[in-house]
């Protein structure tokens, strides 16, 4: 895996390597896991496709991250989704009682708070790499992680 | 332990299941195989967009179809479920069918065309991380300079009657650009140029209607009952033009009618004849499969660059291969031919589509734009004509209220599409603001037929008129003909 982590991948490697990325960044935006593996096959699909070219690993991770959360900004822009709710997939996944709380608090929250707290906190990026990713200054990106963090912090009754 | 930890281990429980990871690689592979096997395969002989080339218009329509399958299935759930896995599938199914409607088009000028690979990046959009930057977006060009020949003259409904169109209800005035890539643009912004296509008429326009009929049927696998064309009304007012559309049926392998189908010009209109069930099991995968459908519609064309409009009774999605960035005249043939409109029910079910084709009748030119202002000056005219002269003036009428050019919140180029019009032209749709009363009174007719609507005050109205676009060097009156 470290091999692979050096180098820029192809499509299929790319799926066993940044399979769980995708899928748990599509996860953190359309809270629903068949949404969210539709949308990530559908990410290395059109990687195949359109055979963009990587200058690093980490240009072609951001890229699979940006393009994931693009997917999903369609995905919301469909009225299918926006007027129908998506099966309960809580069940699906062996959340504890106490992580159930933590994901519904984040799920509620709005897209553009969600993805920078995901990003952050899951992830891992810095804000400034945030900013680059979304496109987005550095101090929106600050400024919505401060307003996300404060919305969960009211929602949990506690620090985030 | 801290929320931002429960966080965590909670989204750590989030992974692809082996079944995921074994169909996603399945699918590379014949994606891949697909790839080779197109880029083995003979070029189709297209016109010219500079450095991009051109995807026949059926080819489009046929792919564009693909979303249409969700709707016929929803009756039949089980169906419905293998149907939405397979309808990834269906590539090979569309591709086919594309090639095979393809002969038809070819010989048609049409701004239509594929575009190389480019990211799935919207609009404006780059990254930055590590000092990379995502494949480059696809050069943009329009197709070459066809002007300034000896246009022939083509025509447009100038009188009152025909220049009045529908009239809608708003709150903020940007519901109403429609996304519509020239809604008010200053007049130095708006295009110079563009093309008029002419109409078929008699037994080509037969044979045109049915075929676009044929290639959706083809392409959802559907068989096509047609109906015989009507007779000409003794009435019409351009019989040289009938008939006027076609209509038709698609059928299931069982004989049931799946669509209700009508061929108009560059249009194909599809009514589903049952409601879909309200159950939400079923709302979902309509939902999935018209995702997966959609997604499959751009991965396609390899544009992944559809732009969608929602509000809501229904979306609207059309090309946008440029990421935003096409020129202003590529971008409005984009949204005026390659589009389609889903209306929703209340529970988000399909019930009625239209697809925008491209037009396939002879292109009569590329024609020089009138200037925004002489539009303007004509508006003006139309809206000074005496009460009398309207077209609808009953007592209480919403058509018999004065206004003037003051009134106008905002414009935008269309084509102009009427079954009694020779030619598919562009013309100027201004939007003018009737007065507030107007809006109350149709507020109050709406909440007669339904008591969950609430008067507004902020509710405006706006009524539609349309000045062409075309110059008057090179229009003429249009005139009824008879039997």
């Amino acid at each position: 895996m470290d091999a692979l982590a050096a180098k820029i991948l192809t499509p299929e490697e790319a799926v066993s390597f940044y399979g769980t990325l995708v899928l748990r960044t599509a996860y953190g935006m359309v809270k629903n896991q068949q949404d969210a593996e539709d949308i990530a096959q559908e990410v290395f699909l059109n990687m195949l496709k359109t055979d963009p070219v990587f200058e690093c690993p980490e240009h072609q991770k951001a890229w699979l991250i940006r393009c994931t959360l693009n997917r999903c900004k369609s995905h919301f822009r469909s009225v299918w989704q926006s007027r129908t709710d998506g099966l309960d997939e809580t069940l699906a996944v062996p959340f504890t009682p106490e992580e159930n709380v933590v994901m519904d608090a984040v799920k509620n929250l709005p897209l553009k708070y969600r993805q920078v707290i995901y990003l952050h906190y899951i992830q891992g990026y810095a804000t400034a790499e945030i900013a680059s990713i979304l496109n987005v200054k550095q101090n929106t990106v600050l400024s919505q992680l401060a307003r996300g963090r404060k919305i969960l912090e009211n929602t949990l009754k506690g620090a985030f | 332990m801290k929320n931002q930890d429960l966080y965590k281990s909670a989204m750590d429980k989030i992974t692809p299941s082996p079944e995921w990871e074994t169909d996603t690689l399945k699918k590379l592979a014949q994606a891949r195989k697909e790839m080779e096997q197109q880029s083995a395969a003979p070029k189709k002989k297209t016109v010219s967009f500079k450095k991009r080339t051109v995807l026949p218009l059926a080819a489009a329509a046929a792919v564009a179809l693909i979303a249409i399958p969700s709707a016929h299935l929803l009756p039949r759930t089980e169906q419905a479920l293998d149907a939405e896995a397979a309808i990834a599938e269906e590539a090979p199914l569309m591709s086919a069918a594309a090639q095979n409607a393809a002969p038809a088009a070819e010989g048609a000028p049409s701004p239509l065309r594929s575009v190389q690979p480019g990211p799935e990046l919207e609009a404006g959009e780059s990254i930055s991380v590590a000092a990379g930057h995502p494949a480059p977006c696809p050069e943009t060009a329009v197709e070459a300079d066809e002007f300034k020949t000896t246009l022939p003259k083509v025509a447009f409904y100038q009188d009152a009657e025909r220049s009045v169109g529908s009239e809608r209800l708003y709150s903020q005035l940007w519901e109403l650009d429609n996304l519509n890539p020239t809604w008010n643009l200053p007049a130095d912004q708006l295009p110079k140029e563009l093309p008029v296509w002419s109409s078929h008429a008699g037994q080509e326009r037969i044979s045109l209607l049915k075929s676009q009929m044929q290639r959706a049927a083809d392409a959802l696998g559907l068989t096509l009952a047609a109906d015989e064309p009507e007779n000409c009304p003794a009435d019409y007012p351009r019989p040289d033009l009938w008939p006027n559309r076609l209509t038709g049926r698609l059928l299931d392998a069982e004989g049931n009618t799946v669509w209700q189908l009508e061929s108009v010009q560059n249009k194909l209109i599809f009514d589903a004849p049952h409601k879909i069930s309200k159950d939400s099991s079923d709302s979902s995968l309509i939902r999935r499969a018209v995702y997966r459908a959609l997604g499959c519609f751009g991965t396609l064309l390899n544009t992944d660059t559809l732009t969608y409009s929602s509000d809501a009774n229904g979306f609207a999605f059309w090309f946008d291969p440029g990421l935003g960035n096409d020129p202003l005249q590529t971008k409005l043939l984009d949204f005026s031919f390659r589009r389609m409109e889903v209306a929703v029910g209340e529970t988000g079910e399909a019930n009625h589509m239209v697809l925008s084709l491209d037009p396939s009748s002879a292109k009569r030119g590329v024609y020089p734009l009138k200037p925004l202002d002489e539009a303007k000056a004509e508006l003006a005219e139309l809206l000074a004509l005496p009460q009398a002269e309207h077209p609808d003036t009953d007592a209480g009428s919403q058509r018999s209220v004065s206004l003037s050019a003051e009134d106008v919140v905002g414009w935008r180029i269309e084509y102009f599409e009427n079954t009694l019009s020779p030619d598919l032209l562009p013309v100027y749709e201004f939007l003018v603001k009737l007065p507030d009363e107007a809006a109350q009174k149709e507020q109050q007719q709406r909440a007669q037929n339904d008591s969950d609507d609430l008067l507004r005050d902020d509710i405006h109205m706006v009524r539609s008129y349309f000045i062409s676009a075309i110059p008057d060097e090179y229009s003429v009156p249009l005139q009824p003909q008879s039997n």
